[in-house]
């Protein structure tokens, strides 16, 4: 690679760094002037707070799930956090069984069922979001009760937090991931 | 030479010329055009890029295009929101706790009761109370010392139904005789019992001691002294509007239970400390 096209190579990166400092930034600055109240989650801080009109009404420590290529190249499927703008579909309590997808058990080297439904699976209480981003809790037992393990693209508060929230997550209530 | 002639002759002896350096000099001012048209251009997005950076209107608008934002978010935001400066409370009902915050400081915190959730369903059924503590944004309104109690009309309904009594309403000019031939009636702002003789005597009333009358507990008329209670909502209270209130209390073993009628009741000391606090115009934000 030429000097010319490192130089191109680098300034289309921090030209791509830049938009996506901005479109962060520009989620932050809706979540703050929603007037209703919404969920803004700080993936970096690994932070969520409630809040409304800017006002923090809690703040939780969350795990964010990491990165992963769920299925090895070619063709690998991306699992990562949400960017922007989410809304609550639904929030579950610890009977709702969730079709826990295969590449979790195969993550973490267990044999997949043959029934993935596991009532449980995400802790005594969750919240689905529309694009079935999973906010859950440690649960007691199946293949995300390891505290170690997060899974991808999900986003894991404690259970005493999202009681706490619970009677504010209406479906409707924006989450904002920043 | 006049200058007319002058120029006559120029274009006469090397006319071909003179139109190629005319010819040159428009092409110079056309691309020097197009360079400041592109450079205003250049300015242009750079001071829009500024704006969307600095202002939250452009923000907004930003989001409407590049985030896909929805028109109603869109429009809340718009409208503005408080200050983010200014300090706010905060109630759990959850977990009946309160915070009053500047940003993410929290100033002052402590326990309070909130409501019960209970129902109480009205006198001749079909519609009923609900002892709820109101969840969202509400704003401190006014601020008391000493507040008193003018207990609504499901306080009487309560206290009825708890000692399985009958209720019955006194309104001024109107009286109600009673068995022994006494007349319990309103005189100014006192309600009084008059017996057959002329004897007339200020009944009292408090909280859990009202007047019951021939087994039919009395409400009496707004503004008389037996519906006012002096020392139940504490020492102090923060109006929040729609008879909801941040007040103390005469029962403080209730705080960080769910038992007030919507009310968020704190001790006195910390209602004290709030009132010295916070000022009207406070935004109070439950959830």
């Amino acid at each position: 690679m030429t000097a010319m096209e490192t130089h191109q190579a680098d300034a289309l990166t921090a030209e791509e760094v830049g938009r996506t400092e901005l479109a962060l930034a520009l989620v932050r600055g809706q979540s703050i002037k929603d007037r209703g109240v919404n969920l803004s989650i700080a993936l970096g801080e690994e932070t969520m707070d409630l809040q409304q009109e800017g006002a923090q009404l809690r703040e939780m420590r969350v795990r964010i799930g990491p990165e992963h290529v769920v299925e090895p190249s070619p063709g690998g499927r991306r699992v990562t956090s949400p960017l922007g703008r989410r809304q609550v579909a639904r929030v579950v309590d610890g009977s709702f069984a969730w079709p826990v997808p295969d590449w979790v058990y195969t993550e973490q080297g267990l044999p997949v069922p043959a029934d993935r439904m596991v009532p449980g699976a995400l802790g005594e209480i969750a919240v689905i979001l529309d694009d079935g981003t999973c906010l859950y809790s440690l649960p007691a037992s199946g293949p995300l009760a390891d505290a170690r393990y997060v899974l991808p693209g999900g986003v894991r508060a404690e259970a005493e937090d999202l009681r706490a929230i619970r009677v504010n997550l209406e479906p409707g209530v924006p989450v904002y991931f920043h | 030479m006049a200058p007319t002639e002058r120029i006559a002759g120029f274009f006469g002896h090397g006319g071909g010329v003179a139109y190629y350096l005319i010819g040159a000099m428009l092409a110079l001012t056309a691309a020097s055009s197009l360079l400041f048209a592109h450079v205003w251009g250049l300015k242009l997005r750079r001071d829009v890029a500024r704006l969307v950076l600095e202002d939250g209107g452009d923000v907004v608008e930003a989001l409407r295009w590049s985030l896909a934002a929805t028109g109603e978010a869109t429009r809340q935001a718009q409208a503005g929101v408080a200050g983010p400066d200014q300090p706010y409370i905060v109630v759990s009902t959850g977990e009946r706790r309160l915070w009053y915050k500047k940003g993410e400081e929290v100033l002052f915190t402590t326990e309070v009761a909130t409501g019960s959730g209970k129902s109480l369903v009205k006198e001749g059924g079909g519609e009923a109370w609900l002892f709820e503590t109101p969840r969202g944004r509400l704003t401190v309104l006014s601020k008391e010392e000493n507040p008193v109690w003018s207990p609504p009309d499901w306080h009487y309904v309560e206290q009825a139904r708890q000692r399985k009594v009958g209720l019955v309403r006194l309104e001024r000019g109107q009286s109600i005789d009673a068995a022994d031939g006494s007349v319990i009636t309103v005189a100014g702002d006192q309600i009084v019992k008059r017996s057959a003789g002329g004897a007339e005597t200020v009944l009292g009333a408090t909280e859990g001691h009202e007047i019951v009358v021939d087994g039919k507990l009395v409400v009496p008329p707004l503004g008389t002294s037996q519906r006012r209670y002096l020392g139940v909502l504490g020492t102090h209270r923060l109006n929040l509007g729609n008879g909801y209130a941040l007040h103390g209390t005469d029962n403080p073993a209730s705080i960080g239970q769910a038992v007030s009628h919507g009310c968020v009741r704190l001790r006195n000391a910390d209602i004290a400390r709030l009132y010295a606090m916070v000022p009207v115009g406070t935004a109070v934000y439950i959830y």
